[in-house]
């Protein structure tokens, strides 16, 4: 008897939520449970779910501009970010660089060692060192977990689902062909809505200032030139704010000039640090000089 | 005499080889600020003169965070380089190198220079993106042996500095095992 009580009073709830829109916090339940979805636990998100997020973010944005696909350029790249990341404080990540084909200048991390830089920012740089301080820029907020900090903490933390952490394999199981569409769709639907949210909106001011202020520590760390950092921020803060190929880098993150500002602070720390450029390997493999 | 001659021509061509590279590189800027102009690129050296707030200048070469600079006026010095702002993107000439290596890669058709444009990546691109997985079995081919890395490290002389990085309080870098840590560790 005191089962069935149990059982109805479950049902109650259960119904409620989807009929009235019932939340926890600032989990709308109600909207999760009419749509099915498996709740996440965003405080217990373990090293291989930051992985498969990030490679999940990762194909997002490889779907919205594909890689260039030249080995010689994206090894070139993988081996300075590589050697950065090592240096970092998550050297056994599964690190991975790449350059995406797109005039826009602008650079991005995903979660668990997913570095992309565009072919755009690749041409306005003219040393190694100028491309290792994007490169760090990117690391620190692998490193700082700063993009789930984002999702912990901002309005995406009820966009969270079990889809985001798992492989398009893994969600669709062992389904028949139909099913399996139907699920690739569901997952592909969840992961690309993320990604838009995380990557469109940015990441916080003080997340951007602290990937300027470690990124350059970890250049010089790595011993390269730190001032290539500065040199990089000059570079675009010289090109038009109404660049339309700067729109999304000045969307999501502080002005060069803001950035520059905050570094200043920085160069007491660094100022006899002698590091090296590499331009010259840079302009042979990037700029086929 | 013959000696003297040879001296004196392999002078000038050293002056001019010197000037034309100072010229190649030449960028434009202005002074954010008013700014002590030095005869060396450090604080405690003389000083030769003041720039201007908004004031145009040539940008030589850097040093550090210095910017070797002069003026109309022929005043030749270091500034801070934070006292600085570019004037300008410079249209290198090796960006045709660049757009080479796009076009090799992608066949040459509908594209890519910077000017004429490979497409961007903004807002609306995103929203309209598909997540692409075979691009991540792409991304994942282009792994780098330890082998290699360390070959890459060691010619471009990278050696690692003491400086504490954030949440990092391991002085070697995790990529150099013991025996190759001897000679790059600062």
């Amino acid at each position: 008897m005191r089962t069935v009580f149990i059982c109805i009073f479950i049902s109650i709830i259960f119904a409620s939520c989807q009929t009235t829109g019932l939340k926890i916090g600032s989990l709308d339940v109600g909207k999760l449970v009419n749509q099915g979805v498996a709740l996440w636990d965003v405080n217990n998100i373990d090293e291989k779910q930051e992985i498969q997020f990030g490679q999940n973010m990762s194909a997002v944005l490889l779907g919205t501009r594909p890689l260039v696909e030249n080995e010689k350029l994206n090894e070139y790249v993988n081996k300075v970010g590589l050697w950065l990341a090592s240096n970092s404080a998550r050297p056994n990540l599964p690190w991975r660089f790449g350059v995406i084909n797109s005039s826009a200048i602008n650079a991005f991390a995903a979660p668990g060692g997913f570095i992309f830089i565009t072919s755009g920012m690749l041409m306005q740089l003219v040393n190694e060192a100028q491309l290792a301080g994007v490169l760090a820029h990117e690391i620190i907020h692998v490193v700082e977990q700063h993009h789930l900090n984002a999702i912990k903490s901002g309005t995406m933390r009820g966009a969270l689902t079990q889809a985001l952490f798992i492989s398009a394999d893994a969600y669709q199981g062992n389904n028949k062909t139909n099913k399996k569409d139907r699920e690739y769709s569901a997952w592909a639907k969840k992961v690309t809505g993320m990604a838009q949210n995380l990557y469109s909106k940015g990441l916080d001011r003080n997340d951007e200032f602290s990937a300027d202020k470690y990124g350059i520590r970890l250049l010089a760390k790595s011993g390269y030139d730190p001032f290539a950092y500065l040199e990089n921020l000059q570079l675009l803060e010289a090109i038009s704010p109404n660049d339309a190929s700067l729109a999304l880098m000045y969307k999501t993150h502080p002005t060069p000039t803001e950035r520059l500002q905050v570094l200043n602070k920085q160069l007491l720390l660094l100022e006899n640090i002698e590091g090296e450029l590499l331009e010259s390997r840079f302009r042979t493999t990037v700029l086929n000089d | 005499m013959k000696f003297k001659l040879l001296f004196i021509l392999s002078t000038i061509f050293l002056q001019n080889l010197v000037l034309f590279q100072l010229k190649a590189e030449v960028r434009a800027g202005v002074l954010v600020h008013k700014s002590k102009v030095f005869i060396e690129p450090r604080q405690q050296s003389q000083m030769v003169g003041t720039l201007n707030a908004n004031e145009a200048i040539d940008i030589h070469r850097r040093q550090r965070a210095w910017y070797h600079v002069s003026n109309d006026d022929e005043l030749l010095g270091w500034v801070k380089m934070l006292d600085v702002r570019f004037s300008g993107v410079i249209k290198r000439a090796s960006e045709t190198g660049v757009a080479n290596l796009l076009s090799s890669v992608t066949g040459g058709s509908d594209l890519p220079t910077v000017s004429t444009g490979v497409r961007g990546f903004d807002e609306e691109d995103l929203k309209k993106a598909k997540a692409n997985v075979k691009q991540i079995e792409l991304l994942n081919s282009y792994i780098i042996k330890k082998e290699s890395l360390l070959d890459f490290i060691y010619e471009g002389r990278l050696v690692v500095n003491h400086i504490t990085v954030k949440g990092n309080t391991v002085k070697e870098s995790a990529v150099l095992d013991d025996e190759n840590k001897q000679g790059v560790i600062k």
